[in-house]
């Protein structure tokens, strides 16, 4: 129990450093980013005035960089965003309907997606079919070789897929080599040999003696692809047009509105840093159940 | 055994073709579909400062006098007549009768005095006031129940052009769009997603046969920046607008769908201009060379603009060679424009001012090699291919130009701020014929004055000229007096080119065949300047 009360406090702590160090590099990096104090309305001869003006206001009431963080830390702490440069408005009031977008579009893809990998590794795992083999290695390397950008605008333009597809696309080629590795792993255990020769019908096998024991590993990869997915997000929403959170980032990125960045960072350090939790917890779980 | 195997099999099957035929969320249906290529700033009409939130505004809006978009002149709107005093300096307004919000609720002169003293108001910091000159000092009363009027402290020239960007909004209650005396009214905003706006259901204006106006009931502006979607959403039916189409995707679009449209030469400008800021970090003889009036004239001679034109912009633009486009008929000016290209005209220039070549290599007279960069946005294909072309020009008189593509805030940045540019490409979007709208680019003093900003006192005397004209136009009284400045000014930068002119970019749009009514415009926005007589064919208003 103690022991156990110490791995999590251990992992908090880890998960809060982690935290505070991707915050502070979000807020160094955009305030020292070029053209931090800029807007392209400062180029429109009618409204640069006004516009400067603005800038100018802003550059007084943010300071120094660690000012700028400490006052997001401080705001953070009484649940408050903060407000978006480029909108006026509140992050969480512009962030809430985008999440669900994107919360939509992960849960659409990344369900399927292991089931999906699970189901063509199975068969490659437990045949020694060398066509078979080659076409596993084939889609694998294709599916890894090919930018996802690239997977969504030739989806976007021949009008084959949405973003979802394509998410799930790309998962599930990541997951695939992993089952693959594992299951083969697996299915070269001296018990499963000795079961075939009984006569154990297959699918039996399949279920009791090979996936059962080996849950925890493959919910592991699981947690990891989701934190794959996230990184992909962004490009499949910018290319598709999906009003989510990856696309709120780009633009927030492009336009140097730090407030908005700087939540979006959090919440998928967040999700990166409590998937790694889950993975390793799972692992050791694994370990302790062989 | 086989019917478990199926069932296992067929759940992830059918999570699979879920997937597939899941796309973007969906979003309500409307009338009239189309992109606004970023978010609206603010919905507050009164603090417009960008084109998607005009575009909002111009559907959104009563405002007093409308200008209209295709005749450029200025027409009644909530105010069915209006007055100017001999000096200029007194307005008189007349409200029509019996003007209502689109809540049902009266419009009254007491909402438009509220509305105009909203706008001149410092604190809301409107960019409309600044049209008034000196805002604070506008007086605004109602000597009459349905009368208006403006006392202002200085003759205003775009008089109409400022009281087409004034809404008229509820005195009690400024609404930011939701109730409005425009034709529509904002009836949903997802940040992000989409805009819907709703037919006002109380609008002024009727056509002929006496039915309320506008006749559309709903439309929808998706906010997207993504150009392939909205092409693709424009081909497949979804859009039926494109406010612009770019040169590359003009030929596809009007061959899938026969609804592209290429009104000519538009207001906007592409123009490369050199570094002239005393204090830019560049060494002495780089700024010796862009302060050189004719090293720039040569630059100029050198440059192609028809192959700018027919590559770059696939021949949907016009040579540009003065500052007003030739669709600006009342300002033009065949004389102020600067002469055509000439390569040995431009060796010679150089060679009178000591440029001379060793081997290919163009050096100056202390044997300074011609090599400078030119900054441009990245992201713009047209720009881009233009760079390379301009470089492939120079190359001829020997010198080395490389073109460099920033993210367009680290741009700004450089030509706004830190000034550590030799050269830069990048386009003037213009939203007004009158030559006015341009008094900050031209104005030594001001920080649009792009290659030498917010100058102390004029660096040069062509620039203390083009500050006197620029006074000169915007506060003459006739049209002749204003045309005579203005040419002026037109054969000083056409001889001096602070900025080289390159092309006027065509305005490309996209209407789909089944919208009826639609006029076009040169002024933005393009397509919707009739929006309230727009309708969709087959539909009955």
């Amino acid at each position: 129990m103690i022991v156990r009360f110490r791995r999590l406090t251990l992992h908090c702590l880890r998960l809060f450093s982690l935290l505070a160090l991707a915050s502070l590099g979000t807020v160094l990096l955009v305030r020292c980013a070029p053209g931090y104090f800029t807007t392209a309305g400062e180029l429109d001869a009618q409204h640069s005035e006004h516009v400067q003006a603005l800038i100018l206001a802003q550059q007084a009431k943010e300071g120094s960089p660690l000012q700028t963080w400490l006052h997001f830390c401080g705001g953070l702490l009484q649940g408050n965003l903060g407000r978006s440069h480029q909108y006026d408005v509140a992050v969480s009031t512009l962030l809430m309907p985008r999440l669900r977008v994107t919360g939509k579009l992960l849960l659409l893809a990344a369900l399927p997606a292991p089931l999906l990998a699970l189901l063509c590794a199975l068969p490659c795992s437990l045949t020694r079919t060398p066509a078979l083999q080659r076409w596993a290695a084939v889609a694998t390397l294709a599916g890894f070789a090919v930018p996802v950008s690239v997977l969504a605008s030739a989806a976007l333009l021949s009008g084959l897929g949405g973003p979802a597809a394509v998410l799930m696309g790309m998962l599930t080629v990541r997951d695939f080599r992993f089952f693959l590795r594992l299951l083969r792993r697996q299915s070269k255990a001296p018990y499963l040999l000795y079961a075939r020769a009984c006569g154990v019908p297959q699918l039996r096998l399949i279920w009791f003696n090979i996936l059962c024991p080996m849950w925890s590993q493959l919910l592991s990869v699981v947690t990891l692809s989701c934190v794959t997915a996230l990184s992909a997000l962004i490009p499949i929403e910018v290319i598709f047009g999906i009003p989510g959170a990856g696309q709120m980032a780009w633009t927030a990125a492009m336009n140097r509105d730090l407030p908005v960045l700087l939540t979006v960072t959090l919440l998928m350090a967040l999700c990166i840093g409590v998937a790694g939790g889950l993975q390793q917890s799972l692992q050791q779980g694994a370990r302790a159940s062989a | 055994m086989t019917a478990r195997a199926f069932r296992l099999l067929s759940t992830p099957l059918l999570l699979v073709v879920q997937v597939f035929r899941a796309t973007a969320p969906a979003q309500p249906p409307a009338d009239l579909a189309w992109a606004l290529h970023a978010e609206p700033g603010t919905l507050d009409p009164a603090k417009v400062d960008d084109q998607s939130a005009e575009t909002v505004r111009f559907l959104t809006a009563g405002v007093l006098l409308r200008v209209n978009r295709v005749t450029q002149q200025p027409e009644p709107a909530l105010a069915e007549h209006w007055d100017v005093s001999a000096d200029g300096r007194t307005v008189t307004l007349r409200l029509r009768g019996g003007l209502r919000f689109s809540d049902g609720s009266p419009l009254t002169a007491q909402d438009v005095v509220s509305s105009l003293r909203r706008v001149l108001d410092p604190a809301i910091a409107a960019p409309v006031a600044d049209e008034f000159l000196q805002p604070r000092a506008v007086v605004v009363d109602t000597p009459g129940p349905r009368l208006i009027r403006l006392q202002l402290p200085k003759r205003v020239v775009s008089l109409a052009k400022a009281l087409d960007q004034i809404a008229i909004e509820p005195a009690s209650h400024p609404a930011a769009a939701s109730v409005t005396a425009g034709p529509f009214a904002v009836a949903k905003y997802h940040r992000g997603e989409y805009l819907l706006l709703q037919r006002n259901a109380f609008h002024w204006k009727h056509d002929s046969a006496g039915r309320q106006l506008p006749y559309l009931k709903q439309l929808r502006l998706d906010i997207t920046s993504n150009r392939d979607v909205e092409r693709l959403r424009f081909t497949r039916g979804q859009y039926q607008l494109m406010e612009s189409v770019s040169p590359d995707d003009f030929e596809q679009v009007a061959h899938e769908t026969g609804g592209a449209h290429d009104l000519g030469a538009s207001l906007n400008t592409e123009q490369l201009w050199f570094n002239q800021v005393a204090d830019a970090p560049l060494p002495s003889y780089e700024k010796a060379w862009f302060e050189s009036t004719a090293f720039r004239q040569a630059v100029s001679l050198a440059i192609h603009r028809n192959d700018l034109a027919r590559i770059a912009y696939k021949s949907h633009a016009t040579p540009a060679y003065g500052f007003i486009s030739p669709a600006n008929r009342t300002w033009f000016s065949e004389k102020g424009q600067a002469p055509h290209e000439d390569l040995t005209r431009a060796e010679a220039q150089l060679h009178a001012v000591g440029f001379h070549r060793v081997g290919r290599q163009l050096v100056d007279g202390a044997g300074h090699p011609v090599r400078f960069s030119i900054v441009t946005n990245s992201g713009n294909h047209s720009r881009k291919l233009m760079g390379t072309l301009i470089a492939q020009d120079l190359q001829a008189l020997g010198m080395q130009v490389t073109l460099v593509e920033l993210d367009f805030p680290a741009l700004v940045d450089r030509l706004m701020h830190t000034h550590d540019y030799e050269a830069a490409l990048l386009g003037l979007s213009n939203v007004d014929v009158d030559p006015s709208a341009m008094a900050n680019v031209w104005t030594s003093s001001s920080p649009n004055h792009q290659w030498n900003p917010s100058q102390k006192s004029p660096a040069t005397p062509w620039e203390a000229e083009l500050d006197q004209l620029t006074a000169a136009q915007a506060t003459a009284v006739g049209y002749a007096d204003r045309k005579r400045a203005v040419d002026r000014m037109q054969a000083i930068v056409a001889e001096q080119q602070p900025f080289i002119y390159l092309v006027f970019p065509n305005q490309l749009c996209a209407v789909a065949t089944g919208v009826e009514g639609t006029a076009f415009s040169l002024l933005s926005p393009t397509t919707l300047s009739a929006i309230e007589t727009m309708r969709r064919r087959g539909v009955q208003p």
